[in-house]
């Protein structure tokens, strides 16, 4: 499996769950699906990476591309989930402090009505 | 000084990043125990990149090889990466500011911020029309990371 994607809707909260792998040959998908939400109007955004396995600088560079996007539409993108071998890049990259990341899909999603 | 050797020649298409990948975790793990699961996921990241640079910028499209040898020291493993693409030295290049991926939504110039992050040292010789570019990172043990 390279990657595959899901979506569900919790609220004005969409969740796009993430499995497989994120690299240059799987992450236009990944893209293409937060674009399409994005156009759909839906800017409050979980990313739950629970089932990836690797992400390199491509979905890394997607993920910090649509931030300021989702932001300018009162959203965001939020991630949860992360297996540690993901977390700790995202952490060594100081990504941590640019976006916010939760334990589970469940936790980001309250957090958009805090 | 003691060493282990691993290596592997690919075609340069990205469909073959994750058997890169696979293999260079497999073999950090098989040749050095000693080293942090944090510093087997860096560099396996570490080089995904690199490769990612070589098929993209590198090569372009065009039919080439890329070949890598993991290096294994009592202290340190070193990852030679060799191509024939068009010269790429990635010491020539400045990583990008962190900040300025929100500010601008840029979704490139990622990778060389993460190498040159991740790696202790780099070395780079264009020799014979090859780019030759030793990625070296030092061991910690499991419990410092």
């Amino acid at each position: 499996m390279a990657v595959s994607l899901g979506e569900r809707k919790s609220g004005d909260v969409y969740v796009l769950l993430v499995s497989g792998f994120i690299d240059t040959s799987t992450v236009s998908m990944v893209e293409e699906k937060i674009k399409k939400l994005f156009d759909a109007g839906k800017y409050k955004l979980v990313v739950d990476l629970s089932g990836v396995e690797f992400v390199s600088s491509a979905g890394w560079g997607v993920f910090v591309a649509f931030l300021r996007k989702m932001r300018d539409k009162g959203g965001d993108v939020k991630l949860s989930g992360m297996i540690e071998k993901v977390a700790k890049v995202f952490t060594l990259m100081e990504f941590d402090s640019l976006m916010a990341a939760y334990g589970s899909e469940d936790e980001a999603v309250k957090s958009y009505n805090k | 000084m003691m060493k282990k050797i691993f290596s592997i020649e690919a075609p340069a298409e990205q469909g073959n990043l994750h058997i890169i990948r696979n293999f260079y975790s497999q073999s950090i793990r098989s040749g050095c125990p000693a080293i942090s699961d944090a510093d087997t996921a860096y560099m396996e990241l570490a080089v995904n990149e690199f490769c990612e640079n070589i098929i993209r910028h590198g090569y372009k499209g065009s039919q080439g090889t890329i070949n890598i040898r993991l290096i294994v020291y009592e202290n340190k493993i070193n990852t030679v990466i060799t191509d024939s693409a068009k010269p790429y030295n990635i010491l020539e290049y400045e990583p990008i500011d962190k900040e300025k991926l929100v500010e601008k939504g840029i979704k490139g110039r990622l990778g060389i911020r993460m190498i040159k992050t991740i790696c202790d040292r780099i070395k780079y010789t264009r020799l014979n029309n090859k780019n030759k570019t030793v990625l070296t990172k030092n061991i910690r043990a499991q419990q410092e990371s």
